[in-house]
Parts: C-alpha cells; structure tokens; sequence
C-alpha cells in the first residue's frame, strides 16, 4: 500500500515538473515574441506623423457603447470623459439597465435629455428599452433606458442603436486616457482589416484622478492592488503582445475593446448566459472569421489605456477571480470541439490547447503539487533539498516574468514616473509569487467546485472610488 | 550532473538574472532622467536663436549647432518640429540646407536603406527637412516603401523635392495607400498642387479606371479643391458604379458651383441609398435653398441614413428649412415624424456637429 502509495507520489512529481517545464516554456516563447511587437508599437506611438493623423477625420468614426447599472454617483462624469475623447467623430451610446438608483434622472438634468421615437432596429434581441433621448447640449449622446438584462443585454442594445461602423465596448466606471480612442485605430491608418482591437487596463486603485483623468499614475502600496498592478503589466504587455504573433488573441478586454459592429451584428452581439462575455465574444469572433473565410485580424495594442480599479480586498477579489475563471471553464467547454482543429487554425491549435491545458487546468496542478508536497513530507519521501531547490525555480521563474514585464513597460511607455512607484513595482513582483499567487489558486479551484454545483451569478463588485488630484 | 545540481543551478541564475534585471531598471530610470534634462535645456537653448534668425536679427548658425548639441534623435525631433511648425513656408529651404551637413542628418540620411524600418523612417523624415530635387531617386525607394508608417513620412519630402515624376507617381499610387498614406500625400499635394493638378485630370478622365480607384481620386480632388477638376468631378456624377457617384457627390460639397448643386439634386433619387445619403449631405453643406422640397420628401425615404442626412441638410437651411422640419412634425409618414422630431430638437451646434459638413 505505501509502497504504491509513494510510486504514486513520484509519478505525480514527475507529471508535475513536465507540465511546468511545458507551460513555462510557453510563457517564455510568449515573452521572446512580445519583444518585436512592444518595439514596433512603440516606434509607431512615438512617431509625430502618426500623431497627426490620429487627430485628422481620416479615421473611421465610433461609437462608445457604456452600459450603466446603479451609477448614479459617477454616470455624469463618467459621460462626460467619453464624450471628451480625443478623436475626431465619435458618439457615446450609453444604456441606463434598469437601474434602481436616480442614473436616469441624474443623466436628464445634466445633459437636458429630450426623448426621441425608438427608431432603432432590433437586430439582436434584447430586454425591451423602454425609450430613447437624445441631449439637447452634447448632440453626441444617445442615451437608451431599457429594462434590465445585464451588462451583455445592454452592450447588444447598444450594438443595435450604434450609427457607426466600429463600436468600443467599455464599462462606466473605466477611466479611457484622452488619446486612447486614437491610438485604438493606429491599425486602421497602416490600411489593415480589422475584426477587433485591444488595448492595455491599468490599475487606477491608488491614481489621482481629476474629473474622470487619471492625473497621475501611481502604485498602490498595498499588497492586494500591488500585486495586481504587477499582474496587469505582465497579462498585457508580453502575455497578450506575443499572443498577436501567433495569432490567437483570445481575450479583447469587456472594459476597453474596439470591434467592427458588422462582425458583431453578424454573430448576434453578446451572449448573455456567460459570466466572461469578453473572451466568449473573441473566441465566437474568431469562430467566425475563420468559417466565413474572412481575412480580418484581431490584435493587441500596448499604448491605448484605460484605468480600471481593482479588487482592494480580499472577498472582492475571490469573487472576481472565481467569476473569471468560471467563465473561462464555460468557454472551454462550450468551445472544446475547436481544440486541435486545424480548421481554426492557430486559435484551434494553439490557443484554445493553451488555455485549457495551461490556464484553465494550472490551479488544480498547482494544487496538486502542494499536496502531494505536504503528503511527501509527511510521509518522508520527499527529498527536502530537491523539493526547496525545485520551489526556487518555480518561484524565481515567476519572479523573472514579472520583472520582464517591469522592464518591458520601463524602456517602452513608463507610465509610472515617480520613483517610489518603481520600487514599489519591484518589490510586488518579488513578493506577488508568495501568498498572493496561492491565493488566486484557491479562488480558482473554487470556481471548479461552483462550475460542479451549476452556480452562475456574477457577484457584487464593491469599488472604492477613486483618489482625487 | 544530476536533477538537483540542475535545478539548483537554474534558480541561482534565476535570481543573478533579476538582480541584473532591477538594477538595469533603476540606472535606465536615471539615464532617462539626465537626458530627459539635457533634452530640455538643449531645446530651450534653441528658442533665441530661432527667435533672432526668423525676425532677420541672426543667423542661422547658432540654430544649427544648438541642434547639433542634442542627441541625434533629439536633434531630428527638434529640426521635424521647427521645420514643419515653427519656421514660414519662405525660409524652409534655407533652414534644411543649413542642415544638410550636419552630423544627425547624416546619420539620419544614412538610415535610408537600413534593414530596420524605423531607421528608414529616420530618413524619410531627415529627407522632408534637408530633402532637395536631387534627392529624387532615394526618396523615390522610401515613397515605396513596405511599412506604411516610412511612406507616410516620406510623402512629407514631396514638396522639398518637389520632382514632377515622384508627385505623379504619388498620385497614381494613391488610391492603393492606407488612410493615414492618402491623408498625407493630399496634405502635401495641396502645397505641390501644380505638379499633382495636371496627373489628377488625367486619372479622373480615364474612362478605364476602375471604380474604386476613381473613388479614391475624387477624395484627393474634394481635398485639393481646385477649380479646374470640377467640370471633371460633375461629370463622374453619372457614372454607373455607385461608389464612384457617392465620392463625386461628396467631391462636389468642396466647389460651390451651380452646376454642382444641379448634379447633386439628381443624386437624391439614385436607385442605391448610400448615394442618396451622400447627395443629401452635399445639399446641406451647399446650402443649395432651392432643393428644399426634395430634401423635404427625403424625410419619408425608405432609409434611415437618407432621412438623417435630408432632416440634418433642412436643419442646415435656416428658418425655411426649420419650418419644413416642423410641418413634418405632422406628417402622416411615420418615418418623416420621428425623424423630424428627432432632429428637430437639436441646437444649432448639434446640427452642425451631426452634419459633418
């Protein structure tokens, strides 16, 4: 019995440093392709005469897509800094869901709203809106009140009333920088066909913030949102940079994405069942390019960012991560046909395989590999010096990546200029890989177990605020 | 060697390897710093000199060598800068062969056939400062560029190099460009636009171009505007590809003329919506009074974009054009009563703002 016992345990070691050595390795290749990307995004960010482009009507024109739920606080601000972006024609559709709080009152009397007849087509069902304004002072605005549905619902009204041919789906409470909406579109002007675009979030917890600008960009001391500021860096600047160079980027963030509304009308917007209705849209958007034989591309682009606050405690995060990671099960599942289909090309060869094997499987490994650790111990066939030297390499290699990332966003777009803030990110990323990284593990595993009992909810995401400058 | 050694190995070039990576961070922090303040200071040293040779009171050579006492890439910053927004049309040329010898512009020129693109960019921009008619044949290499982001900048060296051939080839090439390429060259064009007038004329008068490309032109020519293009732009009017009406009728919005008002009119009952759209919006952005009962029975057009676009034009035409809006208040064309109602409540601004005109 022990004997199998143990034979059992060395198999479980063995297992466990092949998937490490693979799934680092990945990552690694990931970094390696993220280096050319980062170096032409930032030649072209810094280029004057892409800059004045930027700001000329030869751009296509937007529509902000906002769906407020409960925002009466923030909603005339936060209307107000989209409706001030940097860039030459756009519009803010925004969709009041059914809020219980004075959100439809507040947005009346701060942009004197008129209702016009619901002309709008219906071309993706959705809750009943029960009428449509326009504003009397910003002819930009078209505001939609309907019954509530949820944030997907709303982004699919949104959809069905946008007059222009691209759509940016945001939340209310992100914080898009003035030029963000410009830098989005560089790949229009290099006359590339484009499915979908996305930008960088950045963790705006400890930014001041002046009127719905972060003013200035700074690192929470704090271990949660420090680790998360660090976490951010490395999801964005290398994870999905080298994602464009294989050509799967699967995620196209739900707070701060562009997509060309005929590919979203075309497969029918939003699904309103899933918790992560950003990723489940990217990967139906590649679904359909590739089975209508579209040539449209979907990338990544480091220098447009939007602020987003993050989880500052750790009930919220809990309810967050397990959030994302069951809706990264749901989709895997949904979409496990696709996996090692050369139909799909490099998203059903690579990228779906990486993140069910890689992402969405790695918690119940990490898991494991504590256990069987403990259970090693216990019992004493655990070589301690190759257990602590094997611990090392995990734990450094984690520490490496982020520091990459650290370095990737030093010699690119520092946007973090005060010096304290560098320290600060050099000490999360030496600290993220302990506590703070089992503790996502465990939020993780949890969505197994909610994914198990059938649970679907989204949770309440309690914020802060944010400092003012 | 066995599993540990390695293992143990690993994590200790592991932590060597993010010691050097911090300390790399924080001496690039400071190296940054202390350039970023040479930068300034180099910058702020130029403002006098700069000031004293375009008031006629100095000479161009200290404005030279406070250039030249920045870092390369600074300097060609700084020189891209004055050239293109701080220094007269005039006094360009004499700015750029005072600073053809120097050393970042020969290091910039000499990007011009560099492996790197953004090297090349260099040199596409070093040529629209120092660029002379002599430079015809490298900047001809850069105008044809893979990377869109060296052609854009090198269409800027038109002007300076001002070649006829090079403005023609430009021109026949501009309907295969990116939108941010066909943005600059019609920037530059308008400043070159004897040398573009002529190849235009005789793109747009080719009966064999195709469609899209004839599109194309006519956004160049709605952008040149020149006088001479109008009776060929009215004439593209009746073309049978609809893209090609949609871009003439847009094109015409730009030549006030009564002859094209006349042309647009006829565009409000093209069989294709978006033509009718674009004829609608042109009728605005003319101010055209007289086609106000067309505009006005366009509010019941079976498409919403033509609706949009009539109810914003009759906004554009004053109280008149307010007065139809209001009679359609009460139409019994459902279409013609939201649509009136929608418009109808916005400000002036807001019209002029939708309109786009």
């Amino acid at each position: 019995m022990m004997h199998a016992l143990l034979q059992t345990l060395q198999a479980l070691d063995w297992a466990i440093l092949v998937y490490f050595i693979f799934l680092n390795s990945f990552y690694a290749l990931l970094l390696i392709l993220s280096f050319p990307e980062l170096w032409t995004h930032f030649q072209l960010a810094d280029d004057e005469y892409f800059a004045r482009a930027l700001s000329t009507d030869a751009l296509p024109p937007i529509s902000v897509l906002v769906p407020a739920y409960n925002e009466e606080v923030s909603i005339a601000s936060s209307v107000l800094s989209f409706l001030t972006l940097q860039y030459p024609r756009h519009e803010v559709v925004l969709v009041n869901d059914g809020s219980k709080d004075g959100t439809m009152d507040e947005l009346m009397r701060a942009y004197d709203l008129y209702e016009i007849p619901p002309v709008i087509p219906r071309t993706i069902p959705t809750a009943a809106v029960r009428a449509v304004y326009r504003s009397r002072t910003h002819s930009r605005l078209l505001v939609l009140d309907k019954e509530n549905g949820g944030k997907a619902d709303s982004l699919n009204a949104a959809i069905n009333a946008a007059r222009f041919p691209y759509v940016i789906a945001c939340d209310a409470d992100t914080l898009i920088e003035p030029d963000a909406l410009l830098r989005l579109a560089r790949p229009f002007l290099l006359g590339r066909e484009i499915a979908a675009v996305g930008g960088t979030i950045r963790v705006v917890n400890a930014c001041k913030v002046e009127l719905g600008r972060v003013v200035e960009a700074r690192v929470d001391r704090r271990w949660l949102p420090g680790c998360q500021t660090v976490e951010y860096l490395r999801a964005f600047l290398f994870g999905r940079l080298g994602w464009n160079r294989i050509g799967g980027n699967l995620i196209i963030s739900g707070a701060f994405g562009l997509f060309a509304r005929k590919y979203l009308l075309a497969i029918g917007g939003y699904q309103t069942g899933n918790v992560t209705e950003d990723m489940d849209l990217a990967v139906r958007l590649h679904i359909h390019l590739r089975e209508s034989g579209i040539k449209a591309s979907m990338p990544f682009i480091p220098d447009p960012v939007a602020w987003t606050e993050v989880p500052a405690t750790s009930k919220i995060l809990h309810r967050q991560r397990e959030r994302w990671h069951r809706g990264l099960i749901g989709t895997m599942w949904e979409r496990r046909k696709m996996l090692f289909n050369p139909r799909y090309g490099s998203v059903g060869m690579v990228a779906l395989p990486f993140f069910t094997f890689g992402e969405m499987v790695a918690p119940i490994v990490e898991l494991l590999g504590y256990l069987g650790l403990v259970l090693g111990l216990v019992l004493g066939a655990v070589n301690v010096p190759f257990a602590l030297a094997f611990l090392a390499v995990a734990v450094g290699y984690g520490i490496l990546l982020s520091m990459w990332a650290i370095v990737l966003e030093e010699v690119t777009f520092r946007r973090y200029n005060h010096p304290g803030d560098l320290w600060r990110l050099l000490f999360f990323a030496l600290v993220e890989g302990l506590g703070y990284r089992q503790l996502t593990v465990y939020y993780r595993i949890h969505a197994f177990w909610k994914v198990m009992r059938g649970e679907k909810g989204w949770g309440v995401m309690q914020r802060e605020g944010f400092a003012k400058g | 060697m066995s599993l540990l050694v390695v293992l143990g190995v690993i994590a200790v070039a592991q932590a060597v390897f993010v010691v050097l990576l911090g300390l790399f961070v924080v001496a690039r922090r400071e190296r940054l710093l202390q350039r970023g303040r040479r930068v300034r200071q180099g910058r702020a040293r130029l403002n006098i000199p700069l000031a004293r040779w375009l008031t006629g009171a100095g000479s161009l050579k200290p404005v030279v060598e406070s250039l030249s006492d920045l870092p390369r890439d600074a300097a060609l910053a700084a020189a891209s800068e004055l050239h293109d927004v701080r220094v007269p049309v005039a006094q360009r040329a004499a700015l750029g062969a005072a600073m053809r010898g120097e050393r970042w512009t020969r290091w910039a020129l000499a990007g011009a056939t560099s492996w790197r693109w953004w090297r090349r960019l260099d040199a596409a921009r070093a040529y629209g400062i120092v660029g002379t008619p002599a430079d015809a044949k490298p900047l001809e290499a850069l105008l044809e560029d893979e990377h869109p982001a060296v052609r854009l900048a090198a269409t800027e060296a038109l002007t300076a190099v001002a070649d006829p051939a090079l403005v023609r080839s430009a021109v026949a090439f501009y309907p295969a460009e990116p939108l941010a390429v066909r943005l600059f060259t019609s920037n530059t064009l308008r400043i070159s636009w004897r040398l573009a007038e002529t190849p235009l004329l005789e793109f747009l008068g080719d009966p064999a171009a195709e469609g899209h490309d004839l599109a194309a032109w006519l956004a160049l020519a709605e952008s040149l505007h020149l006088p001479s293009l109008r009776p060929t732009i009215t004439a593209l009017v009746s073309h049978a590809d609809p893209e090609v009406r949609a871009a003439a009728v847009r094109a015409l919005r730009r030549y006030p003329h009564a002859q094209s008002v006349e042309a647009v009119r006829s565009l409000l009952d093209d069989p294709q919506d978006f033509v009718r759209a674009a004829s609608a919006q042109a009728l605005g952005a003319l101010r055209a009074a007289e086609s106000l009962p067309q505009l006005e029975r366009g509010l019941a057009d079976g498409a919403w974009w033509v609706r949009f676009r009539c109810a914003l034009s009759l906004a554009l035409l004053g109280e008149p054009g307010r007065a139809a809006l209001r009679r359609a208040r009460q139409s019994p064309d459902q279409f013609a009563r939201d649509m009136a109602v929608m418009t109808s409540g916005l400000s002036e601004g807001a019209v002029l703002e939708l309109a786009d005109v």
